[in-house]
């Protein structure tokens, strides 16, 4: 790693200490991230990098410089790591047919040693072991059973769907290309072949109110999915919805609207069992998604493709948005300038979406030094406006600092 | 000696920008066999990048071609390329100084163009032979016979012999080579008299120092003399002499009617300058040659590092365009929204485009350039005067009695087609029409009396944009005139922005800032609060416009790609608000200040 400051090894050799307690075997854990960014078409509210209509010969060419890059980050990585988790985001990754997803996973396989924390003992690989988690975000209307039942044998054993709401005005509204009709068979699809499945679900959306809202959730829990998403819509610049709403063509719900949809959500997960794990997911216990929770414990993981971040042994890198530029090969991870203030306050931003926050004592361990030393004065007045708390170690969100991420947020990233 | 001057040809090109002047220059040196057909880039002597982007020719680059003529003997032409644009007619007036002829390209498919018309007249100022030449006769829209007529209706000049050409295509090139030698006539002046030679062009090299493009007109040079500039005084020891042939070659000595370049240690641009006349420090010429002056700077914009660039780069960067531009200059100035910056004056748009351009291009430098102002003279009420470069700063209006703007003398040439639309669009700038002639038929040259700050303000694309390219404008200074001029704030959630200050005509106050503030509600993004844009004359109000609030309390996604982004755009001043600049506690991006200027088609 290279160093900013003395700070940063000191800091680095910390976290080093600390992850590896958690490696097996020598090989420490990596969340491995692939980027597909093609879809049929875009949403009105999406600003993620992704290209829609593309043919087949562009979705190929990128396959094969995908898979070019996963053999070389095994020679680079592949002695350290083991892949205990491994996601497929996009774009839409479920527009890749079984053989291109087939090529994708193989070379995963032959780069990387796939498994659970016993990997390095059984020599798992994809598809062998139960404890490696393969996520493949999808959407409705662009799979049917014969493909599921492709992609399971390939090593999928999770699904996440881009479900959004079961309202057809809005789904209309939002610029999807399925109705809720076609959401519904999605789900079922999936169920029938005992697939665990997650739905991605959106709230505050321009024409939904609290009833609907409340519709869409409700008729979603009879599907009896694992593990849920809900969003709050958020405009971004550059799309359609950020234009509208800007010149007052769009209306959104009120404020305090969408905060009732967002509360009641909370309420309605947990009667039907779901644990409030992170501020916009739910799950039934046990069905967590490992990947996304590394993002949020600072744990190392890997993207490849374009647009995708990394984040390895304290640094952050990400590759090019061009899509010419990544299928020319000419694309190199850019690293971002790290130092110890930047880790700490990584730490802070991500740790504190979990509902159950984080252990000081782990701060104290990975980082050498106080988290209240390092946070106040903006910790205590946080505290003191009861938008945070701190319980047995643990530091977190209060219920009201949930309605108030972004604020709380600015407060201790300037200290 | 004489035999010497006898089979010398100095020359120049003129031509409008696009009618195909570098490649004519590319193409004489291909024929010549001066640059190898490989070593050929697309227009060898734009020899900057922006130039061959653009199409044009900034800087001079001289060339010397041996030509072996039908007549059995070998000629030594100097092909002095102009620059093709108003903003450097000096320029252009002193090269001409150093030719005896030029050649006159007309595009077939075109005809005469203003910028032509204005240099053709600067060629015979300077008693130069005009040798017209008829170019892209290969494209099917060629109309040469016509191009012909217009040559004699329009600049009384003989056209029937004059060469059908394609550049492009390499057409009749020879043609061309032959009537150089037959038409423009060997240099003159004596070898043995005092020095007189023409600086007229120069150029800072790292490993050189400046190297002055020059014409002898009597006497000689060689490395070893002592030289004099006769007009700054400046002393001078000459390291090198040599020619452009058309890489740069050492020679024994340059003598009356040689062109070529002159090494001497010298440290600036600025010492150097264009016009000025170099003679020998020990046997010093009776005068200087005629025609020097020093180019004075006409439009001024202010240069503004981002938050993420540093003072002290930009800083470094004007110096260093500075060594090579005698007509940029800068000073230090201070704006309360955008901090620490500079002043800078150009000779015209043109200019000024292209050095901010080179800032960011060469100089990899962040920067926000501010509206451009022409120099404002503020008559004080005790008669004084005060010329104001900078709209902010304008005294107040109690304390001076009157201001005046600049006016200028433009030519604009059209078909006649657009003439309404264009006298239109000049009585909305405030020209007004000084006479009006057909050039040809269909062909049309305007004359108008303009304030400067009009001509500056979007006029060129305007031009440009209602008559399909086909217009052409030329102008320079005239005199001060006595204004109704107003001084134009524009306020961001009711905080002033200075940076946005202009000074505008009484009478278009009011469109001016309905424009600026519709334009500033589109580029400014949303926030968590409203934003009332704002465009006020003192303390009242004209325009307003209003940027909706977007409540932005919770952040729903947060996974591997978002971490360093969304972060950053809760830290203040990071990265992420790159682009953004923040006033009081709103956000504006770069664009906004480029965004206001932009000429308006829908208008």
């Amino acid at each position: 790693m290279t160093t900013t400051s003395n700070g940063v090894i000191e800091l680095t050799k910390h976290r080093e200490d600390y992850l590896a307690e958690h490696a097996v075997s020598g090989l420490k854990a990596l969340g491995f991230y692939l980027h597909i960014p093609f879809c049929v078409r875009k949403c009105n509210y999406c600003d993620f990098v992704s290209f829609p209509g593309q043919g087949q010969d562009i979705i190929d060419s990128y396959v094969d410089r995908l898979c070019g890059d996963i053999g070389a980050a095994g020679k680079q990585y592949g002695k350290d790591y083991h892949v205990d988790t491994f996601f497929l985001g996009g774009g839409t990754p479920s527009l890749l047919t079984p053989a291109q997803l087939g090529r994708v996973l193989k070379a995963v396989n032959e780069a990387f040693l796939c498994g659970c924390e016993f990997a390095a003992q059984c020599g798992a690989g994809l598809g062998k072991c139960d404890g490696l988690e393969v996520t493949l975000e999808s959407n409705p209307g662009t799979f049917d059973k014969d493909k599921l039942r492709e992609y399971i044998s390939l090593g999928i054993n999770r699904l996440s769907m881009g479900v959004q709401s079961l309202d057809d005005g809005v789904l209309k509204r939002l610029g999807r290309i399925h109705d809720s009709e076609m959401a519904l068979k999605a789900m079922r699809t999936a169920k029938a072949l005992d697939l665990n499945y997650n739905v991605d679900l959106m709230l505050g959306i321009p024409g939904q109110t609290l009833a609907i809202w409340e519709d869409t959730l409700k008729r979603v829990l009879a599907e009896e999915p694992k593990h849920v998403s809900f969003y709050s819509l958020q405009l971004e610049m550059g799309t359609p919805f950020y234009r509208d709403f800007k010149d007052g063509r769009l209306t959104l719900p009120e404020w305090s609207e969408n905060r009732a949809m967002y509360h009641r959500t909370l309420e309605i997960l947990r009667e039907a069992g779901y644990k409030h794990y992170e501020i916009s997911n739910a799950a039934l216990p046990g069905y967590e998604c490992k990947h996304n929770l590394k993002y949020w414990t600072m744990q190392d993981y890997l993207g490849l493709g374009m647009a995708a971040h990394s984040f390895l042994g304290g640094r952050r890198c990400f590759t090019t948005s061009d899509l010419k530029e990544y299928l020319a090969g000419h694309a190199v991870p850019e690293w971002e300038e790290t130092d110890e203030y930047s880790l700490k306050t990584d730490f802070v931003f991500t740790e504190l979406r979990l509902i159950d926050g984080f252990s000081k004592q782990t701060y104290q361990t990975m980082f050498g030094s106080d988290f209240e030393d390092d946070f106040a004065p903006a910790y205590q007045k946080l505290l003191k406006e009861g938008l945070m708390e701190e319980q047995n170690g643990f530091v977190r969100l209060t219920a009201s600092g949930l309605d108030q991420t972004n604020p709380v947020m600015e407060a201790l990233l300037n200290v | 000696m004489k035999d010497h001057q006898q089979y010398i040809r100095n020359f120049c090109i003129i031509a409008h920008i696009d009618h195909g002047k570098s490649t004519l220059a590319d193409r004489l040196l291909e024929n010549t066999g001066s640059v190898a057909k490989r070593d050929m880039k697309e227009q060898f002597l734009d020899n900057m990048d922006l130039e061959r982007e653009r199409g044009i020719t900034i800087k001079l680059q001289t060339s010397r071609l041996v030509y072996n003529a039908k007549d059995g003997n070998e000629y030594i032409f100097n092909l002095i390329d102009t620059p093709g644009h108003v903003d450097f007619n000096y320029e252009v007036s002193r090269s001409l100084a150093a030719c005896e002829g030029a050649v006159l390209i007309v595009d077939a498919t075109q005809g005469v163009e203003a910028q032509t018309l204005a240099n053709v007249y600067l060629a015979l100022d300077e008693d130069l032979e005009i040798v017209p030449v008829i170019n892209k006769i290969d494209l099917a829209s060629a109309r040469p016979e016509e191009a012909k007529q217009e040559i004699e209706d329009v600049i009384g000049l003989d056209a029937s012999d004059a060469p059908l050409i394609s550049a492009k295509e390499g057409i009749n090139i020879e043609g061309v080579l032959e009537a150089i030698v037959e038409k423009v006539p060997a240099p003159s002046g004596d070898p043995e008299a005092p020095l007189k030679a023409l600086i007229f062009d120069s150029y800072y090299d790292n490993y050189k120092g400046v190297v002055i493009y020059t014409r002898v007109f009597d006497g000689a040079l060689k490395a070893g003399d002592k030289i004099k500039m006769m007009n700054t005084g400046a002393v001078y020891d000459v390291t090198e002499v040599g020619v452009n042939a058309p890489y740069q070659t050492p020679v024994r000595e340059l003598s009356a009617g040689d062109v070529g370049y002159v090494c001497a240690s010298i440290k600036q641009v600025r010492d150097a300058r264009v016009g000025d006349t170099i003679t020998l420090a020990d046997r010093p010429a009776k005068e200087h040659l005629p025609g020097y002056k020093k180019v004075q700077p006409m439009v001024y914009c202010g240069i503004y590092p981002t938050p993420d660039e540093k003072y002290e780069n930009v800083k470094d960067c004007l110096e260093k365009l500075q060594v090579n531009d005698a007509a940029f200059v800068f000073e230090p100035e201070t704006s309360q929204a955008l901090g620490y910056g500079f002043r800078c004056g150009f000779l015209g748009l043109l200019h000024m485009e292209i050095i901010v351009e080179r800032l960011e291009r060469e100089f990899d430098l962040e920067i926000i350039t501010t509206s451009p102002s022409v120099i404002y003279k503020v008559v004080m009420h005790d008669g004084s005067e005060v010329m104001i470069e900078n709209p902010s700063n304008l005294p107040n209006p109690t304390e001076y009695d009157h201001i005046e703007e600049p006016m200028v003398k433009a030519t604009i040439m059209l078909p006649k087609d657009y003439v309404g639309s264009i006298m239109a669009l000049c009585q909305d700038r405030r020209g007004n029409m000084t006479h009006m002639e057909y050039i040809t038929e269909d062909r049309v040259a305007l004359h108008y009396d303009m304030p400067l700050n009009e001509v500056i303000y979007d006029f060129f694309d305007a031009l440009k944009s209602k008559t399909r390219g086909y217009g052409s404008l030329d102008y320079e200074f005239d005199r001060y005139e006595r204004s109704q001029l107003v001084k134009l704030d524009i306020l961001l959630n009711k905080e002033p922005v200075d940076a946005f200050s202009m000074i505008v005509h009484e009478s278009k106050a009011y469109g001016r800032a309905r424009f600026v503030c519709e334009k500033l509600k589109e580029v400014i993004p949303m926030h968590q609060f409203e934003v009332p844009i704002q465009a006020a004359i003192g303390q009242k109000v004209i325009a307003r416009e209003t940027v909706k609030a977007y409540r932005k309390d919770v952040l729903a996604k947060c996974y591997g790609g978002d971490i360093s982004r969304k972060k950053k755009l809760l830290e203040k001043q990071k990265e992420g608000k790159k682009r953004m600049r923040q006033f009081g506690t709103v956000e504006v991006p770069q664009e906004a200040f480029t965004a206001v200027l932009k000429y308006d088609d829908n208008k």
